[in-house]
């Protein structure tokens, strides 16, 4: 070993250079594999599925639906189906207003929902408490919850239980975006609203930037769906999760089920450009499957990283080359004393996956700095996978590995043109 | 003495051709490092080249905003705020904001374009009405179905803005769009769907008839359009039977009581957003400060947003520029470690050479002579492996087209119309090319200028 850091020291400037070479390389590998690994970790555990239910036709792309079910369909479907693991009815209206303290503020969303919710989405509570049966049985809607970001950027404080807030018509946001074509805009803004105490605080499921994402529409607000919320059109949308090992038997059993239920209702006999609508059930997008999608634009990034190690590894080979060029004479004289040629090839391989390695421990810390400050506007998305502290082990251990694989690769083939010499041969200087 | 310095530098350059050979391979290597760097960083660039330039120019024929000036009421600009890099959940509302909102309307639309030197066209945020065909000519439609017809109600410049050419007829006018008449263009695909046994010029004239609830219109055919633009070819694609067609914007006759009387007058509707294009893009500014001052003298100042579409155009690319400063660093970083190579290996030659070094320097041979040489290599090697590099780029170029392509996840004509814009254009050649020899030439200085610098007497003694 104390050879190995002489031979390091005496070369130091082409040994450096090689290391430099390796680093930046493996910096670029790792950067990405930082985002690669923790979603196919996360691909292991078991997840549950989300199905959306809708009623309509749908042709290609082109879809109409029809507004039937109920939060009572909701519970229903709690109570009666094996496959159901939890349900919920709920709507969404994106970009709503409302006022606190004399302030208009335009929110990202708001949902109306029902008891259900919170089992389908994985909704946790930073403070306070969901709604009661109680709440969700009146008229109209007198409490709700906030998301903490909402309340830290609207009251300056995550302190927020019993606060009030005034919750603005839908027609109100609309103006305000400069939608208000035929609305009359004086009376919209001049209406009363609706005064709505906060009962709780809550956050986001881990690793999404907003409640609802991908495919709900956000939602800072929760509105209990109560029957003034709901409105007589019923016009909501209900979503399933399946119970582990029941995704196959799902979408079959709540169609039978909820084709019965509803086959009284007039909507579900009122034909829809000339066709039939019938109940849907489809898969819905799960963040799991938007990382994975996401990973699909990290091939490219990752095919550039491998070019650049490529390169690292024809670096090494060079380096190698010269190291060896220089150490003929003394390989030469191993030989006459009776090394044998997988020695000598096993030195050198292990020498040049020494250099690498170190060069690809230089390249795991220089790769925070490039993924921060380089390639941030690439990485960052709203399915950002949340990076724990194994992931960054597994990285940093993959990197300094793939470093020392590729140093070893590299010398494999120098190292053994070195070793077929005649110890007679390798004496004589500038033989390589 | 201009023929011995020529016998002189050829001299030079035989000597530079059988040293580079005895280390055919350490340069071959060299080579090839230089190639792969080169031929990554190319399409790299012209991967950016394609979504800065190509994929822009082909959206912005979809994006009214990046094309013509734009007026419509003040509002907050939800999309930034809400999903930018530094999303919020809430933005508060101004008081500007809370006033009643003004709308731009026909009779704005109108002024401005016979009074603000500068606009070549007017058009608005179209919108959109979704029938049945019922009839065609009175009589129930031939062949099995009723085919859905989609309406975008339109001004008649618009069909000079999309670029749009009749294969018959012409756009209905704004006499037409004025009287509310119930006048129809429909798109040469519908045409052929509604009347299948006629040419576009037979098609003129004939009229067609849609429902929609309890509210219907019979519509006169005035023009047929030849296929139009990227959004619309999606749309006609998704294999759904339907009819696509344009009428004037602000005439809903399917509204008007029997016999016309009592119908809304035409002047003052209002829409969304109202587009002026310019006569060139040279004239913007100056057609800017004329829309504000028109909205600002009619309904006073701040009362209407209007946006530059140059300034549009600027924030969009802006979005982009993160990612391509991401795409060129990784893709360049490969060519800044073949780079290093070069550095490395032509400073450990010149620690090998220094006896020949100094034996040139005791016969004659300058240091500039010396460092040129050195440094004309390290050029040579650039440029061998620069111009390998872009035949690498034009493969790589194609394996990631295809994959690019198959990553849409169907093989239509429209995707691939759009991927035919991914190529390796002259400029990214030429970049690569550049960039290639630059970096050759830079790390091959300092290994030049250590030879040149030796002092011969010192070199001579080195074993």
């Amino acid at each position: 070993m104390s050879a190995f850091w002489i031979r390091l020291r005496r070369n130091w400037f082409r040994n450096v250079l090689a290391m430099g070479q390796v680093a930046l390389a493996i910096a670029a590998v790792t950067a990405v594999l930082a985002d690669v690994v923790p979603v196919l970790r996360a691909r292991s555990a078991d997840e549950q599925s989300a199905f959306t239910v809708r009623f309509g036709v749908r042709e290609g792309f082109a879809a109409s639906w029809v507004s039937i079910f109920t939060p009572e369909d909701a519970a229903w479907l709690r109570e009666e189906a094996r496959s159901v693991a939890a349900a919920t009815w709920y709507r969404t209206e994106f970009a709503s207003a409302i006022q606190v303290d004399g302030q208009r503020y335009l929110v990202r969303g708001h949902g109306v929902v029902d008891a259900g919710f919170p089992d389908v989405v994985g909704l946790t509570l930073a403070a306070g408490s969901f709604f009661t049966p109680a709440d969700l049985q009146g008229d109209v809607p007198r409490v709700g919850l906030v998301s903490q970001q909402l309340a830290r950027v609207v009251f300056g404080t995550t302190d927020v239980i019993g606060r009030t807030i005034n919750v603005r018509p839908a027609e109100e946001a609309r103006v305000l975006q400069g939608f208000g074509t035929g609305v009359d805009a004086v009376a919209v803004l001049a209406s009363p609203g609706l005064d709505v105490e906060i009962i709780g605080v809550f956050n986001p499921p881990p690793g999404v930037p907003y409640l609802g994402f991908p495919s709900m529409g956000p939602m800072e607000i929760l509105l209990p769906a109560t029957s003034e919320a709901v409105g007589p059109q019923n016009e909501g949308e209900l979503m399933v999760v399946a119970e582990l090992g029941m995704e196959q038997a799902l979408p079959e059993e709540v169609r039978t089920l909820l084709a019965a239920r509803i086959a009284g209702r007039p909507e579900a006999t009122r034909p829809i450009e000339g066709r039939m609508p019938e109940i849907v059930v489809d898969r819905d997008v799960s963040l799991q499957s938007l990382r994975e999608a996401r990973l699909q634009g990290s091939l490219l990034l990752g095919a550039m990283g491998v070019a650049a190690l490529a390169v690292s590894g024809i670096a090494m080979f060079t380096t190698t080359l010269a190291n060896l060029a220089q150490r003929t004479r003394y390989i030469g004289l191993s030989r006459a004393l009776g090394a044998t040629r997988l020695r000598v090839v096993w030195e050198a391989v292990a020498e040049s996956a020494l250099i690498a390695g170190l060069g690809g421990a230089g390249g795991i810390l220089l790769a925070y700095p490039l993924r921060r400050w380089v390639l941030a506007g690439l990485m960052q998305g709203l399915a950002s996978t949340p990076v724990k502290a194994v992931d960054v082990v597994i990285v940093a251990v993959a990197g300094v590995f793939f470093a020392m694989a590729v140093g070893a690769v590299a010398a494999v083939y120098p190292a053994w043109m070195v070793a077929r010499l005649t110890p007679a041969e390798a004496w004589r200087e500038g033989r390589l | 003495m201009a023929r011995s310095r020529l016998v002189m530098w050829l001299g030079v350059f035989r000597l530079s051709a059988r040293q580079l050979q005895q280390r055919w391979l350490e340069n071959t290597l060299i080579v090839v490092g230089i190639a792969l760097g080169v031929g990554v960083l190319t399409t790299g660039q012209a991967l950016v080249s394609f979504q800065t330039a190509g994929l822009v120019a082909l959206v912005a024929q979809e994006i009214p905003d990046w094309r013509a000036v734009s007026v419509r009421p003040v509002r907050i600009d939800v999309s930034s705020q809400f999903f930018g890099q530094e999303s919020l959940p809430a933005v508060p509302v101004s008081e500007q904001v809370l006033g009643e909102p003004v709308q731009p309307t026909l009779e704005d639309l109108l002024a401005v374009r016979e009074e603000v030197p500068g606009v070549a066209l007017a058009t608005v945020e179209y919108g959109a009405r979704s029938a049945t065909v019922v009839a065609v000519e009175g009589a129930p439609l031939p062949g099995p179905g009723q085919p859905a017809l989609h309406l975008q109600t339109v001004t008649p410049d618009e069909f000079a803005f999309r670029g749009l050419r009749f294969s018959a007829g012409g756009p209905f006018t704004w006499d037409d769009l004025l009287a509310g008449r119930a006048v129809l263009v429909l798109e040469e695909s519908g045409a052929r769907r509604l009347f299948p046994h006629l040419t576009p010029e037979e098609v003129i004239g004939r009229t067609v008839t849609e429902a929609s609830g309890t509210t219907g219109t019979r519509w006169q055919v005035v023009g047929v359009t030849e296929p139009g633009g990227l959004l619309t070819r999606v749309m006609l694609s998704q294999g759904v039977d339907m009819v696509l067609g344009y009428v004037p914007a602000a005439s809903q006759p399917w509204l008007a009581p029997e016999g016309g009387g009592g119908a809304p007058d035409p002047r003052s509707t209002t829409f969304n957003t109202v587009y002026f294009a310019p006569e060139n893009e040279a004239l913007i500014p100056q057609l800017v400060a004329g829309v504000e001052a028109y909205f600002n003298q009619k309904y006073g100042p701040g009362s209407v947003d209007v946006r530059n579409p140059q300034a549009q155009r600027e924030e969009a690319l802006a979005w982009l520029r993160p990612a391509v400063l991401g795409i060129l660093v990784l893709a360049g970083l490969g060519l800044l470690i073949a780079a290093i190579n070069i550095l490395n290996l032509f400073t450990a030659r010149v620690l090998r050479r220094q006896r020949i070094i100094g034996t040139s320097m005791a016969l004659g041979a300058t240091r500039a002579l010396i460092f040129f040489q050195t440094a004309g290599e390290a050029l040579f090697l650039g440029l061998v492996g620069s111009l390998l590099g872009l035949a690498v780029a034009t493969g790589l170029i194609d394996i990631l087209r295809a994959v690019l392509i198959q990553q849409q996840g169907d093989g239509s004509e429209i995707v691939a119309e759009i991927y035919a814009l991914f190529r390796l254009g002259f400029d990214d050649g030429l970049l690569g090319l550049a960039a290639g020899m630059l970096v050759s030439l830079i790390f091959g200085i300092y290994p030049a200028l250590l030879g040149s610098r030796q002092d011969p007497v010192e070199a001579l003694r080195v074993e």
